[in-house]
């Protein structure tokens, strides 16, 4: 999947909000170790996985946080991680994601 | 010395011996008479001069090594003699590139290394990161000159 | 930021990518909940290591570092550091660090002979302060002595300063910067009348050519070096010349290398000079409205003792003076420097020396001209400087985007601490000197001190408190934040005599043992980096400041605690006449910790300012925000004096500021009225550190160096640094990965001078000098391509101490060594 044009564009400067879903895959031997490793990167979260060594997670930008492209490739060079793929992509502003509470 | 004396000066020495134990520092200092402070040089007087050591050599291949922290550049597990790093030429992208790697097999330089200065992705390697072995180096065999307690989180570490 | 559109976004994400993984849409019921203990504290901090001022984020966990990141928001290095930065996190957690003072004791009392025996600081500080009594009652303040460093944080040096020259009545304070940047501080002084670079680290981004002289940027600046890439290799026009003594890894990058015979640089820049005016390319309107011509004394000798047969037969020497002269004289008096006779000279083509004046001359190429080491450790150090500016001047390639004379800093913080506090012998802060009636007044004026108190007399340089030492004229010292046994130059004659003098009670304050702590009669454990709360100034006068971010092991104690907590063991009738007591009745009975810290500015500040979230273990002990305090009365030297510094809270916050900072705005370029607030409206240039605004030009010949390759000492020895290693590898080396990468000292040397000489590549050979002797291994290839008489060995190695070789000799100006360039001989070990 094509990672979006604001990808390209982006900086720590960027006032938008991107989160996107992964699927990672490990060996089977190598899960727990990954499971833990995972724990540790900023704006990442576990959303499921299982023993065979499947993860699907989701990652964050906020504005002034780790820029997602870094925390991918943070990601994908960990050991135990045989491959990464990205399911799902999306960024709107910021000011858009917190607007959002106050219609409600 | 009258036994019950022996017994008291016993109890007290010992007392000593485990308060000197917990009391002095955990790492590796003088004692007052014996092992002196000794620098990276060792016992050798500065006036003296040792045999200089062998030139200690880079193995041609080896395993890949731990990293300590997410990020670090990773060290280089293979030898690097003769590899040359010029505007013309980097010896190390023809194995490392995004390009060569599939039929290389070897390590994908990572995306960051995509991005200038201004956090741009680029469509090839950003020229900032041209000089490869300013962050990464190779390592030879032997064992530090002094230990590091430096401890990676548990995630890191090798079970 | 708890939010429903965010929580929405991201179930959609997750849905996704467990749908595309298999996995149950559903969450796992074993989600391992996230606990404060898997979080990373995470602050910034500038690099500890050289004068390019990286910035790096510091991740804390449990007390200890457990990680490091290049800042992606620091305009200096966004996000890039090198393999020494990158290994940050490791330099504390050698497991030999110094956790107790340790006093050489025998039978239970101090013996220059015993053994180091652990005591408690009160003890230590007992010792030490009857020593320094006695050596104050007996021979008076000329007779104590300090050696500090370019990496003392900037209030360390402030409050060294004042211990020393206030306190003490001492001016026998300098730092190691010294042996690095002196003779870069004689070129602004004697060119501008103020110090540091005008430019900045934007020129980078400007420039259309770099020019190196003898500096490696590639292994010492290398995150610089970066920058330097990544426009040459960016743009076609952009291009980099290194001029050096001996090919190494910038010349990989440069379109026009040159190696050139040593001291031959000098000859080379006036060269330059002859060249833009012969070919009618002076800026003339620059020149007639912002500048002036000297005519510099010349034959000034080699800054040895006296005695020595080189230093008798100079005409002049140590003489700094110049007259005035005119710029035709300027033009007459370099135009002896032809292509034919300084090619001749230098052994450069006359090719590659037109190809190099070109780019000066023409007017439409912004040059940016960087140095260091090369040019500075030099015995005719200042004067290339200015000549280096000459060159700029000429032209009018000064303070502009691009045109740029850039003078790079060694250490973290020579700019920020040595030369802006002024902790040398002669200074104070903000570029005044002891030797100005009026400098004194107004330091005395802030500090609060009766007048007279700060000495006129200049006190002892670097290698002349070796000389000291050695003669026993001073008897008290305290080495801090360096390891001088080790770096400075003529070891066995000079250095360790000095140390091992029995009338001598040496100091050592470090966080390791060092070759330096192996010779001295006080060990003091020391505090690292970011073990306290600090604050450098880096080349391009950015001051950058860090909190502190973990505890120091044991009883280690910061530099800054050590000499505050020590001004307490000093009443100030032990150490001030009774003429200057009467002058200030008041003092009668404190100590000098009250008077120099406890004088309501550097005590302004209570506790409750400091950091709640961090711990501040100097501000702690003395009841009051020490740093604060210091820095802001520190400050006053130099605000409105062209020298503004930022309130200090507001540098907590960013990443640094570039000095002068005047209504919150810092200052890129110096001197220019588009960019410096202090150049007066319509003068387009002011070169303010002169009273009338004109920038000198000096007309400065080709001298050589005193001593050069003979019949006996047949090949050059230069020494430096390598990329994996800093200075004497105290921190880096106990760092197993840039041990590994690098292990030892070597000497590299062309193939063919082995051969002659008996050698191959990894035999042992013994490097001499008329001075000592040292082992090593020969090197034939690797990162240094040297021609044939020439060799290089770096100084980081402990067991191959490279300084035994070197001469004494300075910079008769700067009295910095020059380690560049060291007639030597070498023969197989048997």
């Amino acid at each position: 999947m094509r990672l979006p044009d604001s990808f390209t564009e982006g900086s720590t400067d960027s006032t938008e909000y991107t989160v996107c879903g992964l699927v990672l895959l490990s060996k089977s031997e190598d899960y727990q170790q990954l499971y833990a490793r995972l724990q540790t990167i900023d704006g990442l979260d576990i959303y499921n996985s299982s023993d065979n060594g499947r993860f699907a997670v989701t990652l964050e930008e906020l504005p002034g946080g780790c820029r997602i492209t870094d925390q991918i490739e943070v990601v994908r060079n960990l050991p135990g991680v045989v491959d990464l793929s990205l399911a799902y992509s999306h960024t709107e502003p910021i000011s858009d994601v917190l607007a959002a509470d106050s219609h409600s | 010395m009258k036994l019950c004396h022996l017994k008291r000066w016993f109890l007290f020495a010992l007392t000593a011996v485990v308060l000197c134990h917990y009391l002095l520092p955990q790492f590796a200092i003088a004692a007052g008479n014996d092992k002196p402070v000794e620098s990276l040089r060792g016992p050798a007087p500065l006036s003296e001069e040792k045999k200089a050591p062998a030139l200690k050599k880079f193995p041609k291949e080896r395993e890949l090594l731990d990293l300590n922290y997410v990020g670090q550049p990773p060290l280089i597990p293979h030898s690097i003699r003769g590899y040359k790093i010029t505007a013309n030429d980097n010896r190390c992208l023809h194995c490392h590139s995004w390009d060569n790697a599939i039929s290389s097999g070897a390590t994908r330089i990572g995306i960051s290394h995509f991005r200038d200065r201004d956090g741009r992705v680029l469509a090839d390697v950003s020229p900032s990161r041209y000089f490869c072995t300013q962050c990464h180096v190779p390592q030879i065999n032997a064992k530090p000159l002094v230990p590091n307690t430096f401890e990676p989180v548990e995630s890191l570490k090798t079970p | 930021m708890n939010n429903s559109r965010r929580t929405f976004l991201k179930s959609s994400a997750a849905a996704a990518a467990a749908s595309a993984a298999g996995l149950s849409v559903t969450p796992s019921t074993q989600v391992l909940a996230k606990t404060g203990k898997q979080n990373i504290d995470w602050d910034k901090a500038p690099c500890r290591f050289c004068g390019t001022g990286c910035s790096v984020l510091v991740g804390v966990r449990d007390g200890r570092v457990v990680a490091t990141q290049a800042d992606p928001d620091s305009p200096v290095n966004r996000g890039l550091n090198c393999i020494k930065g990158y290994f940050l996190s490791k330099i504390m957690y050698g497991s030999d660090r110094l956790t107790t003072p340790l006093l050489r004791m025998k039978n239970g009392k101090y013996d220059k002979n015993g053994q180091f025996t652990p005591v408690s600081w009160d003890t230590a500080f007992e010792i030490m302060a009857r020593k320094f009594k006695k050596t104050l009652k007996e021979k008076g303040p000329t007779a104590v002595g300090m050696f500090g460093s370019g990496q003392w944080t900037v209030w360390e040096g402030y409050a060294a300063s004042k211990f020393m020259k206030a306190g003490l009545r001492s001016n026998n304070i300098d730092p190691n910067a010294r042996h690095c940047m002196a003779s870069a501080v004689g070129g602004f002084m004697r060119t501008f009348g103020i110090d540091e670079p005008m430019g900045c680290y934007d020129d980078f981004e400007n420039a259309d050519h770099f020019v190196l002289w003898g500096s490696n940027m590639a292994e010492c600046h290398p995150v610089l070096w970066s920058r330097i890439a990544a426009r040459v290799l960016a743009f076609d026009h952009v291009r980099v010349s290194v001029l050096s003594t001996y090919k190494h890894r910038s010349c990989d990058l440069a379109h026009l290398p040159i190696i050139f015979e040593p001291q031959t640089d000098l000859a080379i820049g006036n060269f330059i000079c002859h060249h833009i005016i012969s070919t009618n390319r002076v800026n003339k309107e620059f020149i007639a409205k912002h500048t002036r011509f000297r005519m510099g004394a010349t034959d000034i000798g080699y800054g040895l003792p006296d005695t020595s047969p080189l230093q008798m037969k100079a005409a002049h020497p140590n003489d700094g003076s110049s007259k005035e002269i005119k710029f035709e004289d300027f033009a007459t008096f370099v135009s002896d420097y032809t292509l034919e006779k300084v090619s001749k000279l230098s052994g450069v083509s006359k090719k590659s020396l037109l190809e190099l004046a070109e780019l000066y001359a023409d007017p439409d190429t912004k040059v940016m001209s960087l140095w260091t080491m090369g040019v500075n450790q030099h015995t005719r150090g200042v004067w290339m400087n200015n000549i280096l500016y000459n060159m700029h001047l000429l032209t009018g390639k000064i303070s502009q985007p691009g045109n740029s004379p850039f003078s790079l800093t060694g250490q973290p913080s020579a700019c920020g601490t040595a030369r802006e506090v002024g902790t040398f012998s002669h200074r104070l802060p903000a570029d005044m000197v002891v030797t100005n009636p009026k400098h004194r007044a107004k330091a005395e004026k802030i500090w609060k001190l009766p007048s007279g108190t700060i000495p006129a007399k200049p006190g002892y340089h670097a290698v002349l408190q070796d000389r000291m030492l050695k003669k026993g004229k001073i008897n008290a010292y305290w080495v801090m934040c360096n390891n001088n046994v080790q770096t400075a130059p003529n070891l066995n004659e000079e250095t360790l005599p000095g140390y091992k003098n029995p009338d001598n009670f040496i100091v050592v304050s470090d966080p390791y043992p060092t070759v330096s702590t192996s010779v001295a009669d006080l060990i003091l454990p020391t505090a690292m980096w970011v073990e306290k709360e600090g604050a450098y100034g880096n080349a391009e006068r950015r001051t950058q400041f860090w909190y502190q971010q973990v505890d120091a092991p044991a009883e280690a104690r910061s530099d800054l605690w050590q000499l505050m907590e020590f001004s307490k063991y000093f009443k100030v009738e032990e150490v001030w006449p009774e003429e200057l007591i009467k002058k200030k009745p008041e003092v009668r009975g404190k100590t000098l910790f009250d008077v120099l810290y406890r004088n309501g500015n550097v005590n302004r500040f209570p506790l409750d300012q400091t950091n709640p979230d961090k711990n501040n273990f100097e501000s702690k002990q003395f009841g009051f925000y020490v740093q604060k305090g210091l820095f802001e009365e520190y400050a006053t030297f130099g605000r409105g004096k062209a020298h503004d510094l930022a309130p200090f809270d507001v540098y907590h916050t960013v990443r640094g500021l570039r000095w002068p900072v005047v209504n919150g705005r810092e200052t890129l370029r110096r001197f220019h009225e588009d960019s410096d607030p202090y150049v007066r409206d319509g003068s387009e240039f002011e070169f303010y550190g002169k009273a009338d605004g004109k920038a000198w030009l000096f007309a400065l010949p080709y001298e050589p160096p005193p001593e050069v390759p003979d019949d006996e000492f047949d090949l050059w020895l230069c020494t430096g640094r390598v990329l994996e290693h800093w200075h004497s590898g105290s921190m880096t080396q106990r760092v197993p990965e840039l041990y590994k990468a690098f292990p030892d000292a070597v000497i590299f040397m062309h193939p063919d001078d082995a051969r002659e000489r008996g050698l191959r590549r990894g035999e042992e050979a013994m490097v001499i000098s008329p001075r000592g002797e040292i082992r090593t291994r020969v090197e034939t290839r690797g990162r240094n391509t040297m021609h044939r008489g020439f060799t290089f060995i770096p100084f980081f190695d402990a067991t191959e101490l490279v300084n035994k070789l070197i001469l004494d000799a300075t910079d008769p100006l700067s009295k910095q060594t020059d380690y560049k360039k060291c007639p030597v001989r070498i023969e197989k070990v048997a």
